[in-house]
Protein backbone atom coordinates (compact mmCIF):
# COMPACT_ATOMS: atom_id res chain seq x y z
CA UNK A 1 0.00 0.00 0.00
CA UNK A 2 2.55 2.43 0.99
CA UNK A 3 4.47 1.63 -1.94
CA UNK A 4 1.39 1.99 -4.46
CA UNK A 5 1.02 5.44 -2.96
CA UNK A 6 4.61 6.58 -3.25
CA UNK A 7 4.78 5.84 -6.74
CA UNK A 8 2.63 8.79 -7.61
CA UNK A 9 5.03 11.07 -6.31
CA UNK A 10 8.48 9.43 -6.05
CA UNK A 11 9.88 8.72 -9.67
CA UNK A 12 9.76 4.71 -9.91
CA UNK A 13 13.22 2.84 -8.75
CA UNK A 14 13.66 5.29 -5.90
CA UNK A 15 12.40 4.93 -2.04
CA UNK A 16 10.30 7.71 -0.64
CA UNK A 17 9.33 8.56 2.77
CA UNK A 18 6.70 6.32 3.53
CA UNK A 19 8.30 3.34 1.85
CA UNK A 20 11.72 3.88 4.44
CA UNK A 21 8.74 4.50 7.11
CA UNK A 22 7.34 1.01 6.26
CA UNK A 23 9.98 -0.80 6.27
CA UNK A 24 11.47 0.44 9.52
CA UNK A 25 7.96 -0.75 10.71
CA UNK A 26 7.90 -3.83 9.91
CA UNK A 27 11.73 -4.35 11.18
CA UNK A 28 10.52 -2.75 14.67
CA UNK A 29 7.94 -5.58 14.39
CA UNK A 30 10.32 -8.46 13.99
CA UNK A 31 12.27 -7.59 16.72
CA UNK A 32 9.01 -6.96 19.10
CA UNK A 33 7.84 -10.46 18.22
CA UNK A 34 11.09 -11.62 18.72
CA UNK A 35 11.61 -10.62 21.96
CA UNK A 36 7.78 -11.69 22.51
CA UNK A 37 8.35 -15.12 21.22
CA UNK A 38 11.50 -15.28 23.71
CA UNK A 39 9.92 -14.18 26.77
CA UNK A 40 7.17 -16.42 26.47
CA UNK A 41 6.85 -19.58 29.26
CA UNK A 42 9.72 -18.01 31.05
CA UNK A 43 6.86 -18.02 33.75
CA UNK A 44 7.23 -22.09 33.82
CA UNK A 45 10.87 -21.81 35.64
CA UNK A 46 9.70 -18.92 37.72
CA UNK A 47 6.39 -21.11 38.81
CA UNK A 48 8.83 -24.22 39.64
CA UNK A 49 11.23 -22.34 42.12
CA UNK A 50 8.27 -21.02 43.66
CA UNK A 51 6.74 -24.33 44.33
CA UNK A 52 10.29 -25.33 45.85
CA UNK A 53 10.13 -22.34 48.23
CA UNK A 54 6.64 -23.26 49.28
CA UNK A 55 8.31 -26.76 50.03
CA UNK A 56 10.93 -25.20 51.71
CA UNK A 57 8.83 -23.12 54.18
CA UNK A 58 7.47 -26.85 55.16
CA UNK A 59 10.56 -28.35 55.69
CA UNK A 60 11.71 -25.31 57.95
CA UNK A 61 8.27 -25.58 59.41
CA UNK A 62 9.01 -29.43 59.95
CA UNK A 63 12.73 -29.05 61.11
CA UNK A 64 11.77 -26.76 64.24
CA UNK A 65 8.53 -29.08 65.47
CA UNK A 66 11.15 -32.09 65.64
CA UNK A 67 14.61 -31.30 65.72
CA UNK A 68 15.83 -31.31 69.28
CA UNK A 69 17.48 -28.32 70.78
CA UNK A 70 20.98 -29.16 71.31
CA UNK A 71 21.62 -30.86 74.77
CA UNK A 72 17.78 -31.25 75.43
CA UNK A 73 15.27 -33.75 74.66
CA UNK A 74 12.68 -31.22 73.90
CA UNK A 75 11.85 -30.27 69.84
CA UNK A 76 12.38 -26.58 69.04
CA UNK A 77 9.00 -25.54 68.84
CA UNK A 78 7.92 -27.21 72.52
CA UNK A 79 10.65 -25.60 74.25
CA UNK A 80 9.22 -22.21 72.89
CA UNK A 81 5.48 -23.00 73.64
CA UNK A 82 6.46 -24.07 77.27
CA UNK A 83 8.13 -20.30 77.35
CA UNK A 84 5.42 -18.79 76.05
CA UNK A 85 2.77 -20.82 78.23
CA UNK A 86 4.77 -19.39 80.76
CA UNK A 87 5.01 -22.75 82.98
CA UNK A 88 6.81 -22.50 86.20
CA UNK A 89 10.17 -23.81 85.63
CA UNK A 90 10.78 -24.41 82.07
CA UNK A 91 13.07 -26.75 80.26
CA UNK A 92 15.14 -25.19 78.38
CA UNK A 93 16.14 -21.70 79.74
CA UNK A 94 15.39 -18.37 77.58
CA UNK A 95 18.28 -17.16 76.74
CA UNK A 96 19.49 -20.38 75.54
CA UNK A 97 16.83 -21.03 73.52
CA UNK A 98 17.29 -17.60 71.94
CA UNK A 99 20.62 -18.78 70.88
CA UNK A 100 19.99 -21.94 69.65
CA UNK A 101 16.45 -20.32 67.76
CA UNK A 102 18.85 -17.60 66.22
CA UNK A 103 21.36 -20.26 65.55
CA UNK A 104 19.06 -22.53 63.54
CA UNK A 105 17.21 -19.83 61.89
CA UNK A 106 20.97 -18.66 59.88
CA UNK A 107 21.84 -22.74 59.30
CA UNK A 108 18.24 -23.30 57.63
CA UNK A 109 17.95 -19.77 55.90
CA UNK A 110 18.33 -19.71 51.98
CA UNK A 111 20.17 -17.15 50.79
CA UNK A 112 18.48 -14.34 49.05
CA UNK A 113 15.36 -14.90 51.94
CA UNK A 114 14.23 -13.36 55.24
CA UNK A 115 12.89 -16.36 57.62
CA UNK A 116 10.43 -15.39 59.85
CA UNK A 117 9.25 -17.72 62.79
CA UNK A 118 6.15 -16.56 65.01
CA UNK A 119 4.65 -18.08 67.15
CA UNK A 120 1.50 -16.78 69.50
CA UNK A 121 -0.30 -18.18 72.37
CA UNK A 122 -3.45 -18.92 71.52
CA UNK A 123 -5.06 -17.96 75.04
CA UNK A 124 -3.25 -14.96 75.22
CA UNK A 125 -2.07 -13.14 72.12
CA UNK A 126 0.51 -11.12 73.98
CA UNK A 127 2.88 -14.02 74.70
CA UNK A 128 4.14 -13.88 70.95
CA UNK A 129 7.72 -15.15 69.91
CA UNK A 130 9.14 -13.49 66.46
CA UNK A 131 12.00 -13.93 65.52
CA UNK A 132 13.94 -13.50 62.29
CA UNK A 133 17.18 -13.80 59.75
CA UNK A 134 19.16 -12.11 58.35
CA UNK A 135 16.72 -8.53 59.18
CA UNK A 136 13.10 -7.68 58.82
CA UNK A 137 10.99 -8.18 56.12
CA UNK A 138 10.55 -5.88 53.74
CA UNK A 139 6.82 -4.53 52.91
CA UNK A 140 5.21 -6.51 50.00
CA UNK A 141 7.90 -8.84 49.58
CA UNK A 142 6.94 -12.40 47.73
CA UNK A 143 5.73 -14.37 50.87
CA UNK A 144 6.01 -18.31 51.26
CA UNK A 145 4.11 -19.46 54.33
CA UNK A 146 3.63 -22.54 56.61
CA UNK A 147 1.86 -22.69 59.36
CA UNK A 148 0.62 -25.02 62.21
CA UNK A 149 -0.20 -25.39 65.92
CA UNK A 150 2.26 -26.90 68.66
CA UNK A 151 0.21 -28.51 71.72
CA UNK A 152 1.52 -28.59 75.12
CA UNK A 153 0.08 -30.64 77.79
CA UNK A 154 0.28 -29.20 81.35
CA UNK A 155 -0.11 -31.66 84.04
CA UNK A 156 -2.72 -30.17 86.99
CA UNK A 157 -3.12 -31.34 90.28
CA UNK A 158 -6.92 -32.31 89.81
CA UNK A 159 -6.93 -32.36 85.68
CA UNK A 160 -4.34 -31.82 82.80
CA UNK A 161 -4.87 -28.41 80.79
CA UNK A 162 -4.59 -28.43 76.93
CA UNK A 163 -3.09 -25.60 75.57
CA UNK A 164 -2.31 -24.65 71.90
CA UNK A 165 0.30 -22.46 70.36
CA UNK A 166 -0.10 -21.09 66.67
CA UNK A 167 3.46 -21.36 64.78
CA UNK A 168 4.13 -19.75 61.26
CA UNK A 169 7.22 -19.86 59.26
CA UNK A 170 7.25 -17.26 56.52
CA UNK A 171 9.79 -16.88 53.81
CA UNK A 172 10.47 -13.68 51.82
CA UNK A 173 12.31 -12.02 49.12
CA UNK A 174 15.06 -9.91 50.13
CA UNK B 1 14.90 -8.23 -1.27
CA UNK B 2 14.28 -6.35 2.58
CA UNK B 3 10.53 -8.10 2.71
CA UNK B 4 12.62 -11.57 1.87
CA UNK B 5 15.64 -10.64 4.40
CA UNK B 6 12.58 -9.88 7.35
CA UNK B 7 10.52 -12.72 6.59
CA UNK B 8 13.30 -14.90 6.77
CA UNK B 9 14.89 -13.35 10.06
CA UNK B 10 11.26 -13.73 11.05
CA UNK B 11 11.21 -17.42 10.57
CA UNK B 12 14.61 -18.00 12.53
CA UNK B 13 13.33 -15.97 15.32
CA UNK B 14 10.20 -18.54 15.48
CA UNK B 15 12.84 -21.69 15.52
CA UNK B 16 14.76 -20.02 17.99
CA UNK B 17 11.97 -18.96 20.44
CA UNK B 18 10.41 -22.61 19.87
CA UNK B 19 13.82 -24.26 20.87
CA UNK B 20 14.18 -21.50 23.61
CA UNK B 21 10.38 -22.37 25.39
CA UNK B 22 11.30 -26.32 24.85
CA UNK B 23 14.60 -25.22 27.03
CA UNK B 24 12.53 -23.44 29.72
CA UNK B 25 9.87 -26.18 29.80
CA UNK B 26 12.51 -28.83 30.47
CA UNK B 27 14.48 -26.92 32.95
CA UNK B 28 10.82 -26.66 34.84
CA UNK B 29 10.37 -30.00 34.57
CA UNK B 30 13.30 -30.41 35.92
CA UNK B 31 13.19 -28.45 39.12
CA UNK B 32 10.16 -29.66 39.32
CA UNK B 33 11.07 -33.45 39.69
CA UNK B 34 13.77 -32.54 41.75
CA UNK B 35 11.30 -31.33 44.74
CA UNK B 36 9.37 -34.26 43.89
CA UNK B 37 12.22 -37.18 44.11
CA UNK B 38 13.52 -34.49 47.33
CA UNK B 39 10.34 -35.43 49.17
CA UNK B 40 9.74 -39.13 47.97
CA UNK B 41 13.36 -39.32 49.74
CA UNK B 42 12.25 -37.77 53.39
CA UNK B 43 8.74 -38.74 53.21
CA UNK B 44 9.63 -42.45 52.53
CA UNK B 45 12.65 -43.93 51.08
CA UNK B 46 14.61 -42.37 53.74
CA UNK B 47 12.17 -41.63 56.74
CA UNK B 48 13.49 -43.02 59.94
CA UNK B 49 11.08 -45.83 61.44
CA UNK B 50 10.61 -46.19 65.05
CA UNK B 51 8.44 -49.43 66.29
CA UNK B 52 6.59 -49.98 62.88
CA UNK B 53 6.03 -45.81 62.63
CA UNK B 54 7.11 -43.88 59.78
CA UNK B 55 8.69 -40.63 60.91
CA UNK B 56 8.35 -38.26 58.42
CA UNK B 57 11.19 -35.24 57.91
CA UNK B 58 13.30 -37.37 59.79
CA UNK B 59 16.17 -38.59 57.60
CA UNK B 60 17.61 -42.39 58.66
CA UNK B 61 21.41 -41.87 57.49
CA UNK B 62 21.57 -45.88 57.45
CA UNK B 63 19.09 -46.46 54.61
CA UNK B 64 21.10 -43.94 52.34
CA UNK B 65 23.76 -45.83 51.50
CA UNK B 66 21.53 -48.77 50.26
CA UNK B 67 19.11 -46.62 48.23
CA UNK B 68 18.49 -46.88 44.34
CA UNK B 69 19.23 -43.20 42.93
CA UNK B 70 16.93 -43.72 39.98
CA UNK B 71 13.59 -43.11 39.48
CA UNK B 72 11.09 -43.30 36.58
CA UNK B 73 8.42 -40.07 36.83
CA UNK B 74 5.94 -39.84 34.19
CA UNK B 75 8.16 -42.22 31.75
CA UNK B 76 11.31 -40.70 32.03
CA UNK B 77 13.88 -41.57 33.98
CA UNK B 78 15.96 -39.84 36.26
CA UNK B 79 19.02 -40.31 38.31
CA UNK B 80 19.88 -38.33 41.25
CA UNK B 81 23.14 -38.02 44.16
CA UNK B 82 22.66 -36.79 47.41
CA UNK B 83 24.42 -35.30 50.49
CA UNK B 84 23.82 -34.96 53.89
CA UNK B 85 25.18 -31.96 55.77
CA UNK B 86 25.01 -32.65 59.91
CA UNK B 87 26.51 -30.96 62.82
CA UNK B 88 25.70 -27.63 61.98
CA UNK B 89 28.16 -25.74 64.30
CA UNK B 90 31.16 -27.88 62.56
CA UNK B 91 29.33 -28.91 59.49
CA UNK B 92 29.86 -32.08 58.35
CA UNK B 93 29.07 -34.24 55.33
CA UNK B 94 27.76 -37.90 54.71
CA UNK B 95 27.74 -38.58 50.87
CA UNK B 96 27.87 -38.48 48.07
CA UNK B 97 25.03 -41.24 47.64
CA UNK B 98 24.66 -42.14 44.43
CA UNK B 99 26.25 -42.03 40.72
CA UNK B 100 28.11 -38.63 39.96
CA UNK B 101 26.09 -36.29 37.78
CA UNK B 102 27.58 -36.66 34.09
CA UNK B 103 29.43 -33.98 32.29
CA UNK B 104 27.53 -31.39 30.39
CA UNK B 105 24.05 -32.93 31.55
CA UNK B 106 21.16 -30.34 32.78
CA UNK B 107 21.07 -30.52 36.34
CA UNK B 108 19.13 -29.22 39.23
CA UNK B 109 20.15 -29.51 42.90
CA UNK B 110 17.80 -29.24 45.81
CA UNK B 111 18.77 -28.24 49.04
CA UNK B 112 16.22 -28.50 52.11
CA UNK B 113 16.65 -28.96 55.82
CA UNK B 114 15.40 -31.92 57.46
CA UNK B 115 16.10 -33.46 60.56
CA UNK B 116 18.56 -36.51 61.09
CA UNK B 117 18.42 -39.31 63.44
CA UNK B 118 22.22 -39.21 64.93
CA UNK B 119 23.63 -40.75 67.59
CA UNK B 120 19.57 -41.06 69.22
CA UNK B 121 18.73 -37.92 68.99
CA UNK B 122 16.87 -35.90 66.35
CA UNK B 123 19.25 -33.30 64.91
CA UNK B 124 18.76 -30.38 62.44
CA UNK B 125 20.39 -31.23 59.09
CA UNK B 126 19.80 -30.64 55.33
CA UNK B 127 19.90 -32.54 52.47
CA UNK B 128 21.01 -32.03 49.03
CA UNK B 129 19.75 -33.40 46.37
CA UNK B 130 21.04 -33.26 42.60
CA UNK B 131 18.88 -34.65 39.71
CA UNK B 132 19.45 -34.86 36.01
CA UNK B 133 17.79 -36.71 33.04
CA UNK B 134 19.34 -40.26 32.73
Amino acid sequence: MAGLISRKFVPQGQRGVSDVLSMAFMFLLVIFSGVLLHGYGLDAIGSATDRQLQMKAEYIYRTFELAQVENYSLSYFEAIAENLIQVTEPVVPVDYLENQIDNLLAYVCPSGYTLTLTLTNSENENARLEKFYPREPSVGATQFTFSGKVTIIIGGDIENKVVRVNAKVTLSKL
Amino acid sequence: MLAAFLVIVFISLLVSAYAHYRMVLSTAGLVDMASSITNQLVLNSLAYESGGNVMKYVIDPDKASSLECREEIGGENFEFQLFIFYNWENEMIMGPYGPAPPEGREISAVSVPVVLYWNDRFEPAKLQVRVWRA
